[in-house]
């Protein structure tokens, strides 16, 4: 018997590629959006620091913005951009 | 002249009684109807009785009142309640020989003195013999004889007019009159009425001397008054009724007004007609009154007039004929109204049916009710009477049929129309409400109709009635049954949702009008400060303002919360978006949504929004990768198309695990890097059993294509691979359970490429002819799929997982606060916005545990099991 | 409040229902309102401390700025500690002050006040008298910490010895709270105590 896939309709959920399956700053799922966002994944980016921790880059900016500190509110360590991705 | 024309002008106030006056006259004791008693006192309690002088009384009081009416009517309509002491009147009628009397009375009616007695000749049309000749004497002799002759005179009248005169009226009923015997029947009414109207003349004539003026015990009493008064009484009195069968009375009596009804119908028909056409036109049979030959019409009329002239003269038409009058003409009313109506539901029939009361009814009511000159209010407010009457009459037909006309609405508007117009004349409000809630429950709530009726007849029903009624009163006081019903059938909100948004169709119509807008309009055409009314205060108060919403909150609201609705949207969207081929255009669902955000607000709808974008993200994102210029996976030899979804935003996809053939497995690991190329820091989870495959297999050169699910195709793929497995191989081979292999193998058994050779053991057929159903031609669009196929996990399931996350917060507060009433939970929970459960689902929920002993339920408190 | 604080709080609220502490009844928040910002919370003593059997009550006020600025927390209970002010329930530790991070959730906090009970910092106190106890007559400390947890947390540890030098103080006309918190400030020595009353 011959055998031929036409077509291979499937369905794929993405993920971000972290460490963690949510944000340590508004506690909602990194494959969601933050407190503000409507709309995940490209609308509502995650950032990664030196320090290999990442977060909503909003939720992030809004606590550097209330620091005075630039620290990784996860580890405390000093908070850098990562410029490579991985 | 003893003409009744030539008397003084009736001056009703000269001629009244007052109260006093008549309680002074007749001091009676109670008396019952069953005891032999004197005559005069047996009647005495009608008099006793009255309300105070009948000229106070309204006409239409007067036919409230029941007993008195008769006497009272007639003490306005006659002019015997002048004072007999009155000095012209005396010696005019005491001038008068006997024998002239007779003939007197051919003059004419004196309808200018509103007089309404008419002379005897008048109503003996017909040969009628007095019964007894009067013998006033008091007339003739002026002697010393005089107050015995007196005394004597009003014993012979007195005791006519009680014991002789019922006698005569009712005796013209006694006879066999049959049914079918229409003119006989006739007869009876009009000789009963004229004959007795005749010598009723006669008595009162030979009571209306001054000796009729007599000391009775001491006491005034004026004989002639008391006859007057009482005759209607005396016939209608129980003891008369014993006599004679009265339901039999009713009977002929109705007949006796058909017969005039229909004559009356068929002259007027013709007076319509030339005259010519009248006499040589007419058929025998349109003329069913007339069972002689000729049409006698014209004279059945004529006595029918004259029945009636007597009827009412004698007081009877209140009490005896006046309920049968009503009686056949609103049967009439109804043959009308079925005739003209029934069924009819596309037009207005109110005009055609006004035409008819004004063209047949009103002047029929002229003639039995002949009293048109006593004042021109009175016929007026018969008329209105009537008409009130035909528009019950109607508005109970059209009530009738209500269940079906709410089925045609809109087209049934017109009639719907005339019902309101019949409701604001007739209190039919409490009619429509039962008839209505009856036929709905009865037609519609039961296992055998389909959610889709139910919901269909629902909506124009609820159309239907704020068609009638505006201010929405009829809805909620008919519809919360079939609300209740529509609520625990569970397919209700899928199958809302669907027709709210199928792209033609009442709700979908109903959706895309804006909310705002329409809004705007009903207040533009809402009432001003006086045309507004209470609420009538029998109408209960809802929770739900069921009354100034709209069909679509009308439907939500049947679940009570809008977050449920918009779950099982959600829910809905899924499904279709999952069951499309592959991700297309979505232009309807997005528009749909568009709609949908008008009414329920943008953030209730945002994960349905992100789910659309998905969808038309992957449509780009699988344009890129295969279609665009050096598109990256162009080359590849299977077409992977993903459907890449934000999970969060999904309804729970069921977990499955399913091996992929190889070939497959790759494409979707080049698509995945294809996307991780793109999407920096994203990568992709398959879901491997979740999709729509097409596939074709061939056997014999005979090529067969088949759309199905991932975990068919793959199973067929194991089958190209080898002819013959063993199920547990199989399966283990595809990754799945043998339960489920057993399940999806189904498919292709069915389809007759597949069969089990052996218990346990499948095998691939050697050749696919017998294909049933011929799927090569057309192979069915979707995979067949049952519920338990479905990849997504079921709203109900999720809300009870999501309700499960919280027992070991339950279990938590009752181990501190021992134990809680439901409402107290259902507020803690409440405060998890994210779960939006109702109280009585989270009942359920409780109650579940109760019987699973997890939990203890006693005095109105849940606590745990010690 | 701003949508992130109230999103972070109830999810925050989820977790803590969903975590196992709860189910080991170690700690636990409830909502006062629905404002979300007044909860209330509670921990258990940890195992062999003086704390051990006690439930403590905690006050969680959750700042507008949530989560960038840490929520205050003190223990409505009276406590023998020497981070924890006897009088006030006022709470020195770091995280509720310069070293909170936003990554720290109510969970966290309530974790590490247990953490607290079990290794007090008598370097950073809070409670003064409290802490030179705990440094000088760790014995002493112990046991009034534990008769505290017996008096206001429900604990099971009875001391017949403390009850009645308490006893003796309120049959002078002493508040029962003050003959404790007095008592136990002068080392259980009831003459000293009755000196500070009466001198």
């Amino acid at each position: 018997m011959k055998f031929k896939i036409k077509s291979w309709n499937s369905v794929a959920i993405w993920k971000w590629l972290a460490n963690d399956d949510k944000c340590g700053i508004c506690r909602a799922p990194f494959d969601g959006c933050c407190s503000d966002c409507k709309i995940p994944g490209d609308d509502c980016p995650l950032v990664w620091g030196v320090c290999s921790h990442c977060f909503h880059m909003h939720c992030i900016m809004k606590w550097l913005a209330a620091q005075q500190n630039q620290i990784c509110p996860m580890c405390r360590q000093d908070w850098a951009l990562k410029s490579d991705l991985p | 002249m003893f003409g009744y024309d030539n008397l003084p002008r009736n001056d009703r106030s000269q001629g009244k009684f007052t109260k006093a006056e008549k309680e002074k006259l007749f001091v009676s004791p109670i008396v019952s109807d069953e005891i032999e008693m004197d005559p005069f006192l047996t009647f005495l309690p009608f008099v006793e009785s009255v309300p105070g002088t009948p000229e106070n009384v309204t006409p239409r009081a007067r036919s409230r009142s029941s007993k008195l009416s008769p006497k009272a009517a007639l003490s306005i309509c006659t002019p015997f309640q002048l004072d007999p002491l009155e000095p012209k009147v005396r010696t005019t009628r005491r001038g008068r020989a006997p024998s002239s009397r007779s003939s007197s009375f051919v003059s004419s009616p004196t309808s200018e003195s509103g007089v309404k007695f008419r002379p005897a000749a008048e109503y003996a049309a017909i040969e009628t013999t007095p019964s007894r000749l009067l013998t006033p004497r008091s007339a003739q002799d002026d002697g010393d004889n005089d107050s015995k002759h007196a005394i004597q005179n009003l014993e012979e009248n007195l005791t006519w007019a009680i014991q002789t005169a019922p006698g005569l009226f009712w005796s013209k009923f006694s006879s066999g009159l049959k049914e079918n015997d229409e003119w006989r029947r006739f007869d009876a009414v009009y000789r009963a009425s004229t004959s007795l109207a005749t010598e009723f003349v006669l008595t009162l004539e030979g009571l209306s001397s001054t000796t009729s003026q007599v000391n009775f015990c001491g006491q005034h009493f004026d004989a002639f008054r008391f006859v007057c008064d009482n005759v209607p009484g005396i016939l209608m009195s129980t003891r008369a009724q014993k006599v004679v069968d009265l339901a039999k009375v009713e009977e002929i009596f109705d007949t006796f007004y058909t017969c005039g009804f229909k004559a009356m119908n068929i002259i007027r028909e013709d007076s319509l007609d030339e005259e010519n056409s009248r006499l040589n036109n007419r058929d025998l049979e349109e003329c069913e009154t007339c069972s002689e030959g000729a049409c006698v019409c014209w004279k059945i009329v004529s006595l029918f007039q004259q029945a009636n002239r007597a009827l009412q003269d004698l007081g009877l038409m209140e009490e005896l004929a006046g309920p049968r009058v009503y009686a056949v003409i609103s049967k009439e009313m109804s043959q009308r109204v079925d005739e003209t109506c029934s069924g009819k539901y596309e037009t207005s029939h109110i005009d055609e049916l006004a035409d008819w009361l004004k063209q047949k009814v009103l002047p029929w009511i002229e003639i039995v009710y002949p009293d048109t000159n006593l004042a021109s209010q009175v016929s007026l407010n018969r008329h209105d009477e009537f008409s009130r009457l035909l528009m019950e009459v109607y508005g109970k037909a059209i009530i009738h049929d209500m269940f079906s006309i709410i089925i045609e609405f809109p087209d049934s508007q017109p009639i719907l129309e005339d019902l309101r117009m019949c409701m604001h004349q007739a209190n039919l409000r409490d009619i429509l409400v039962n008839k209505l809630k009856w036929a709905l429950e009865r037609r519609l709530l039961n296992a055998g109709v389909s959610t889709n009726s139910v919901l269909d007849a629902y909506c124009n029903c609820v159309k239907a009635l704020k068609f009638v009624d505006a201010s929405g009163i009829l809805v909620q006081l008919i519809t919360p049954p079939v609300r209740e019903y529509l609520k625990h059938r569970e397919e209700t909100v899928r199958v809302i949702l669907v027709s709210l948004t199928e792209e033609s169709g009442d709700l979908a119509e109903e959706l895309s009008r804006n909310p705002s807008h329409s809004e705007r309009k009903a207040r533009l055409c809402g009432l001003t400060w006086n045309e507004w009314k209470p609420d009538p205060i029998d109408v209960p108060r809802d929770k739900f303002n069921l009354r100034k919403s709209d069909l679509i909150q009308a439907l939500v609201s049947i679940y009570g919360s809008k977050t449920l609705f918009i779950d099982e949207y959600r829910a809905l969207l899924a499904d279709r978006l999952l069951r499309m081929p592959k991700p297309g255009p979505i232009t309807r669902e997005i528009k749909c949504l568009e709609l949908l955000k008008l009414r329920f607000g943008d953030s209730n709808l945002q994960k349905c929004e992100v789910m659309l974008k998905d969808v038309s993200d992957s449509q780009r994102l699988n344009t890129r990768f295969y279609d665009d210029e050096g598109a990256i996976l162009a080359d590849e030899d299977v077409r992977v198309t993903g459907l890449v979804v934000s999970a969060q935003f999904w309804p729970t996809f069921k977990q499955e695990s399913l091996n992929l053939p190889p070939v497959v497995s790759n494409a979707f690991e080049k698509y995945t890097k294809a996307f991780e190329a793109i999407k920096g820091n994203r990568t992709l989870e398959w879901q491997n059993h979740v999709g729509t495959v097409e596939i074709e297999i061939e056997n014999d050169g005979v090529p067969l294509s088949f759309i199905c699910t991932p975990s068919q195709a793959v199973i067929m793929y194991h089958f190209s691979q080898e002819d013959a497995w063993k199920e547990e191989k199989l399966a283990e081979a595809c990754g799945m359970s043998v339960a489920t292999l057993q399940n999806r193998i189904g498919f292709w058994t069915s389809k007759g490429i597949v069969s089990e050779a052996s218990p346990g053991t499948y095998r691939l057929c050697s050749s696919f002819v017998d294909v049933s159903g011929g799927s090569q031609q057309s192979p069915s669009k979707y995979a067949e799929e049952s519920e338990a196929d479905f990849p997504l996990t079921s709203t109900s399931k999720q809300r009870e997982n999501d309700l499960q996350t919280f027992w070991s917060y339950i279990e938590a507060m009752l181990t501190n606060l021992e134990s809680l009433p439901l409402s107290r939970i259902h507020s803690m929970l409440k405060l998890f916005a994210t779960v939006e459960c109702s109280v009585e689902a989270l009942q359920k929920f409780l109650d579940e545990k109760v019987s699973q002993n997890c939990l203890a339920y006693s005095g109105g408190q849940y606590q745990l099991p010690k | 409040m701003a949508n992130i604080a109230i999103q972070r709080i109830k999810r925050e609220f989820k977790e803590v229902v969903k975590s196992e502490e709860v189910a080991k009844c170690a700690i636990r928040i409830d909502l006062l309102n629905d404002s979300w910002t007044q909860l209330k919370g509670e921990i258990a003593g940890p195992p062999d401390t003086p704390y051990e059997g006690g439930n403590f009550k905690l006050e969680i006020v959750v700042p507008e700025t949530y989560p960038f600025n840490p929520p205050k927390v003190r223990f409505l209970t009276k406590i023998w500690h020497p981070n924890i002010s006897s009088v006030t329930g006022a709470i020195c530790l770091d995280i509720l002050k310069d070293q909170w991070a936003a990554a720290m959730t109510l969970r966290t906090v309530l974790l590490s006040l247990q953490a607290l009970l079990s290794a007090a910092e008598p370097d950073d106190p809070q409670d003064a008298v409290v802490a030179r106890q705990y440094k000088d007559q760790p014995s002493i400390f112990r046991s009034t910490a534990q008769y505290w947890t017996g008096v206001y947390a429900g604990g099971p540890i009875q001391n017949s010895d403390y009850d009645q030098k308490v006893r003796r103080l309120v049959d002078m006309g002493v508040d029962e709270n003050t003959a404790v918190a007095t008592l136990s400030s002068h080392n259980w020595d009831l003459e000293h105590a009755t000196e500070h009353f009466f001198s």
